[in-house]
């Protein structure tokens, strides 16, 4: 038997709970706010009151924390509807948003970046990081595509997967020799910070292009939840109940692809949100991805809001990766799941 | 619910050198249940999924009415044609419910809403399928036939005028099979199903199609069709093939293969 939540009240109570999380998230921190000073400073940058609020608080939540704490949650919901899509296309359990290659390509462009100083489309520094980062991604899927491509333009998952599979081989190979070779120990540490992702670096003006992303990408693909549902009894059941497989697949795989590379590029290559989420917010709320999607926005949202402010606060005066956080956060909480569905079937 | 009549034109289909259909005309007839037979390999699933429009015939056409059926929309089509597969399989847990919900998909608005006539039909989808019971159950939890009864309940809620099913009775009980096939009977489409059990296509079709090769080898009622020359041509069996004892059907009974 299948308990479900009740679907629309659990969106409602999840986007309650972004809300919320956002709230606390941005009190948290080497000086700590409350709640009510958050909303105060919130209310009053949204023209919705003439509220007080000291210049020091506004400076703290405003300027310094919100960008980051915006920027995780659309990271997070983000992610979590690529690792929806990419897992009901595939029919693969395992995929995640970087499964074309994505994240080693994005890497390619970054760590040579990272490594070598070298300036990018006339940028230095974050933003030079950030272009070569996508260039890289793009990069990747474009060789990824050609490989998985069938004569006639079909695009089999299987190959998809193994196209990709190949192509983060020969980048992680490259990568790994830059790294190596110029034999800087800096160097190998900024290169492995990025790899497991952080959103620092993250200003207002990047925080923006991410939500907006997340946004447009979540909405994009609840337009294609039919579709995608349509692909539980495999392609050739989607055909019959008239889906055109293969523009689907191909806009979606590409739409996918183009969503991470974005992410990655300003973020770096945050794991588990995109793999684990779809898995959790299925078991919550069954695999309708009217549903599913909106949910899994919102979950990887918080999931990603919580998971930054342990890593910026956990350790005094020291960023913690947030891959590490999502991982070890995560992967208990998806294990005591994964064993409760056991016990219910 | 009444059918069309599922026209095809000199179908052939190929892929790289092998030729899996070659030159076949068909005319199944409106409302009327058509019975695909024919040893394995011999391009009964090909050809029922080119006639469902899923694959596009290297050569000929399928018409549905005034219809090409490979020129249609793709969601035009799904609402005129229903296909359910020899063997469904998911990795996603959905429950008989949702699975017969699938049905609904080429006829919803892309916009999400209520889906009145939808949940209707539905019903009645799980209803005729004798599934209703099974509603809230998971697919994961079901027996082959509750699957495949859960599948023509999808199909119907597709409200089709044509129903292809492929081989539908092969993890049936021989009382699940009996009851599936006069079901399908009962509901007044054009129906196509590739069948490997000869006594049943002469229990239950009107028409049979004999496929070998890759090409038809005859078309027509039941009673001129199934003869003790076809069977042993076709499939290699001496059968004896005499009118049922009891009732108004041929009886068909084998003695051996001819080697």
């Amino acid at each position: 038997m299948t308990g479900r939540a009740c679907t629309p009240g659990a969106v409602l109570v999840a986007m309650l709970l972004l809300a919320a999380s956002m709230a606390v998230a941005l009190g948290i921190g080497p000086v700590s706010v409350s709640v009510g000073d958050v909303l105060a400073v919130v209310a009053r940058r949204l023209n919705l009151g003439a509220y007080d609020v000291s210049p020091l608080d506004d400076q703290i939540v405003w300027q310094l924390r919100l960008p980051r704490v915006l920027g995780a949650a659309a990271v997070g919901a983000g992610l979590a509807v690529c690792g929806v899509v990419l897992q009901s296309l595939t029919r693969n359990d395992l995929a995640d948003p970087y499964l074309l290659g994505i994240s080693s390509g994005a890497a390619v462009g970054a760590v040579t970046v990272i490594v070598l100083g070298v300036s990018f489309a006339g940028l230095v520094g974050s933003a030079a990081v950030t272009a070569a980062g996508f260039v890289g991604a793009l990069g990747s899927l474009v060789v990824v595509l050609a490989l998985a491509a069938g004569r006639r333009g079909s695009l089999s998952p299987t190959r998809t997967v193994l196209a990709g599979v190949a192509v983060a081989q020969v980048c992680g190979a490259y990568t790994s020799l830059l790294v190596i070779m110029t034999g800087d120990s800096d160097a190998a540490r900024r290169v492995l910070t990025w790899t497991l992702g952080s959103v620092a670096g993250l200003r207002w003006s990047s925080a923006v292009i991410v939500s907006v992303v997340a946004i447009v990408a979540t909405a994009a693909f609840v337009a294609f939840a039919d579709q995608l549902d349509a692909f539980a009894f495999g392609e050739t059941s989607a055909r019959s109940l008239g889906v055109d497989v293969n523009r689907v697949r191909w806009a979606l795989m590409v739409g996918t692809a183009l969503v991470t590379a974005c992410l990655v590029a300003f973020v770096g290559a945050i794991g588990f949100v995109g793999l684990v989420v779809p898995h959790i917010v299925r078991i919550l709320t069954g695999p309708g991805h009217r549903v599913l999607l909106p949910m899994s926005a919102l979950v990887g949202a918080v999931l990603l809001v919580w998971a930054d402010t342990i890593a910026r606060t956990l350790v005094d005066g020291q960023e913690i990766p947030i891959g590490v956080v999502t991982a070890v956060v995560g992967a208990p909480f998806f294990a005591w799941l994964l064993r409760r569905t056991r016990e219910r079937s | 619910m009444t059918g069309s009549a599922l026209v095809a034109r000199d179908l052939s289909w190929r892929v790289g050198s092998a030729s899996i259909l070659r030159g076949v005309s068909l005319t199944c007839r409106p409302g009327v249940v058509t019975g695909l037979l024919g040893p394995n390999g011999s391009g009964k699933t090909t050809l029922l999924h080119v006639l469902a429009g899923l694959r596009r015939p290297t050569e000929g056409d399928v018409r549905l009415g005034t219809d090409d059926v490979h020129r249609m929309r793709a969601r035009a089509r799904a609402r005129a044609i229903a296909l359910v597969e020899q063997e469904a399989s998911t990795g996603v847990d959905l429950t008989v419910r949702e699975v017969v919900e699938l049905g609904r998909i080429p006829h919803r608005s892309r916009l999400p809403g209520p889906d009145g006539e939808g949940a209707d039909a539905v019903d009645r989808g799980l209803r005729a399928a004798q599934v209703e019971h099974l509603a809230p159950r998971s697919w994961g939890t079901l027996s082959g036939g509750e699957r495949q009864r859960t599948q023509l309940a999808r199909a119907l809620a597709q409200e089709p005028e044509v129903l292809l099913l492929d081989e539908p009775t092969n993890h049936l009980d021989l009382r699940h099979q009996l009851d599936f096939l006069s079901r399908v009977r009962g509901l007044g489409l054009t129906v196509i199903a590739a069948l490997h059990d000869l006594e049943l296509a002469a229990a239950y079709c009107d028409d049979l199609a004999v496929l070998d090769g890759g090409r038809l080898v005859t078309h027509g009622p039941v009673a001129k069709v199934l003869t003790r020359d076809l069977v042993a041509e076709v499939y290699g069996v001496d059968v004896t093939v005499e009118p049922h004892p009891d009732l108004p059907r041929p009886h068909v009974r084998w003695n051996g293969v001819i080697s």
